[in-house]
């Protein structure tokens, strides 16, 4: 979103010049860590079955994408168990998950079959809404999947959380 | 398309599409097989992003000055002894097919596969002055004998099954035919010679239209196009105004990317340049050929910062097989000629009517993935979102949503307003919560709360853990280490030339 804003500022410059300011001090987490911090093992452990799902936003937008696989692999204990259909959006998408409640709800019910299939203990992601998303579809469901973002991951396997 | 009748919206279609199973399990099917044939074949063939980027360049080049290139391929198909004519809409298109079936005394129209075609209805007129048209893709013959709009760009019968087809296909051999795909391709392969022998007038879309050769050029893997090329005495080709390209040269990329983008083939079995009728050496072809070119509503994009890409497509179906709402709703549910993301933004865009403007453009999770899979890389998840602003700027948009949207900007905006709006929902959530979770499906709840539940808001959010966490995070804060501050100075430094990988075109 950050880094959208100066599109929505092309017109005023001074606005502008603030927004651009501001893209590029953000960051997202894993890019945050891995690349400015230059740290990729926090000394964490976590001995559970582990399946991710790349956000569309995340992969697409930012191109967030060895950053988080290079954040996990080198948790002890991980099993990482690739998700299939990984990049399929999770139906989310604001808005879009009440106004197209049906077409939303079959694409979360399809993302979270693909996480059931691969056995894991632990859902990881990066984005909270899809998450909020994936999280709401398995619970209404009853499956005991555990959905947490990487970060929480990380904060408890190095005893943190 | 008859099951589709009466059903207004995006929504109502889309719920029908979702309910039939077949359908779903058809399209997961034949997406994905195609889907995964692109990954691969652009995988296989190296720097696709490169090759991706001089397509675009191509495209915007010809669109940026298609005054020029439009006039450039004219002359030339004029040299050639083609006759040219020029449809500013889709009804004048029809007008000039139809007089000329008439002129020619025509009895049968073979066709090829076009969009164009069923973009203007133009089989369902030829019938009207008695004229047979009888399409020759097979996915195009399943759908005409189904009376049916195809649900995809490039498989038209995606949604069917092979049971359908043959059942379908039962009916016109007057006996029940095995659903067997070989039994089935042959029987139409037999029906359709004689239809082609017989036919007065070939009819054909267009791939690709050479301006500095007066050239078109048609991909395809049954030969039909051949057929429809070759042996009626007339050939009429619908042609959309943008589909030129500057010469041979760009062609060679355009065949890079569109077999590869559409069905993961290196090249179509069949790719024909056809350059104007037959010459006396020539062995077969048409004696008269005709090229319809077709504007209706695409130079209304011209000049448009934010939709003129749209005329770069070359309509290789590849956001289609990327799109997880296509894959769910197939193609149907769009309601247009053109479906999937391509079409939930051209179809609006061609009729430039924005209070029209249905809630096509919200069935989309704007995931990317169309952007993503597009070998011209036309930004197609904003345009959904231009669309959408475009809708409420002109006053168009749901009254309930416009409030809405201005109670969220008035509430996140303020920092007390959230405050006291979180401390409110903490209470009132306490009617609704059990367990940590709200599953009742009440009110606006309902959409979201028929397939998940809703998390309830924490006793303590991270707003009122910020202060403290900020105290303590200030008393240690080390010194940044230089060869971080480095890095992070260079990002910044990539990022403020545009760089950094995001938005990315």
């Amino acid at each position: 979103m950050i880094h959208h804003y100066p599109k929505l500022f092309e017109s005023d410059p001074v606005q502008l010049a603030r927004a651009e300011r501001l893209r590029d001090k953000s960051y997202e987490f894993t890019q945050f860590l891995v690349n400015v911090l230059g740290v990729t093992d926090v000394g964490a452990s976590f001995p559970h079955k582990v399946t991710y799902h790349p956000s569309c936003h995340g992969t697409r937008l930012l191109g967030v994408k060895n950053e988080p696989m290079a954040l996990m692999s080198n948790v002890r204990g991980l099993e990482f168990v690739p998700l299939p259909f990984a990049e399929d959006c999770c139906g989310f998408g604001g808005t879009f998950a009440v106004k197209m409640a049906d077409i939303s709800g079959a694409m979360v019910s399809e993302k979270v079959d693909h996480v059931k299939e691969t056995e894991a203990e632990v859902l990881v992601g990066l984005d909270m809404a899809c998450l909020m998303n994936i999280a709401g579809n398995l619970r209404y469901r009853g499956e005991q999947v555990r959905v947490m973002h990487l970060a929480e991951v990380l904060a408890e396997g190095a005893g943190l959380a | 398309m008859s099951a589709q009748k009466g059903r207004a919206t995006v929504k109502e279609r889309a719920e029908l599409a979702l309910n039939d199973e077949f359908l779903v399990k058809a399209v997961k099917f034949t997406t994905e097989r195609l889907r995964n044939g692109k990954k691969n074949a652009s995988a296989e063939h190296g720097n696709w992003d490169e090759w991706r980027e001089r397509g675009r360049q191509i495209r915007l080049h010809t669109i940026a000055h298609l005054d020029y290139y439009l006039n450039l391929f004219v002359e030339n198909a004029r040299a050639n002894g083609v006759h040219v004519h020029f449809a500013d809409k889709g009804e004048d298109a029809v007008a000039i097919a139809m007089d000329i079936a008439q002129r020619k005394a025509a009895k049968t129209v073979v066709k090829s596969k076009s969009m164009v075609s069923e973009e203007l209805h133009l089989n369902h007129a030829l019938e009207q002055i008695g004229v047979e048209a009888i399409e020759t893709d097979l996915g195009e013959y399943i759908i005409q004998l189904a009376g049916e709009m195809p649900s995809h760009i490039v498989i038209p019968a995606i949604h069917k099954n092979r049971y359908q087809i043959a059942d379908l296909l039962s009916e016109v051999a007057g006996e029940k035919l095995e659903a067997d795909t070989t039994v089935l391709a042959g029987f139409v392969r037999k029906k359709l010679r004689e239809k082609f022998l017989e036919a007065d007038i070939g009819m054909t879309g267009c791939n690709f239209a050479i301006a500095e050769t007066g050239s078109m050029v048609l991909f395809e893997n049954e030969g039909n196009a051949r057929m429809v090329t070759t042996v009626p005495k007339t050939q009429i080709t619908l042609m959309g105004m943008e589909r030129i390209i500057p010469s041979f040269e760009d062609l060679e990329v355009m065949a890079t990317l569109l077999p590869r983008s559409a069905t993961g083939q290196k090249l179509t079995m069949y790719m024909s340049a056809i350059t104007g009728p037959k010459r006396t050496a020539d062995a077969d072809g048409p004696e008269e050929m005709h090229i319809i070119i077709v504007d209706n509503g695409r130079s209304l994009q011209l000049g448009d910062p934010e939709f003129q890409e749209l005329l770069n497509c070359i309509r290789c179906g590849a956001c289609l097989n990327a799109c997880p709402v296509y894959r769910h709703i197939g193609g149907h549910a769009y309601g247009s000629t053109y479906s999937g993301p391509i079409g939930a933004v051209l179809t609006p865009a061609l009729n430039k009517n924005v209070a029209e403007w249905d809630d096509i453009a919200n069935a989309s999770s704007l995931c990317g993935a169309c952007y993503e899979a597009c070998p011209v890389k036309i930004p197609l998840h904003e345009m959904l979102i231009y669309l959408r602003r475009r809708k409420v700027e002109t006053g168009n948009g749901k009254a309930v949503e416009t409030a809405g949207m201005k109670g969220f900007a008035a509430l996140t905006g303020s920092s007390a307003a959230m405050k006291a709006a979180l401390a409110i929902g903490k209470i009132g959530q306490r009617l609704v919560v059990r367990g940590g979770e709200i599953r009742t499906k009440l009110g606006p709840l309902k959409g979201w709360n028929s397939y998940r539940v809703t998390p309830s808001l924490p006793r303590r959010s991270f707003r009122d853990r910020w202060e403290k966490l900020n105290r303590e995070v200030d008393a240690d804060r080390p010194q940044m280490a230089p060869d971080m501050k480095r890095r992070m100075e260079q990002i910044v430094k990539e990022r403020g030339k545009g760089g950094g990988g995001h938005g990315g075109h």
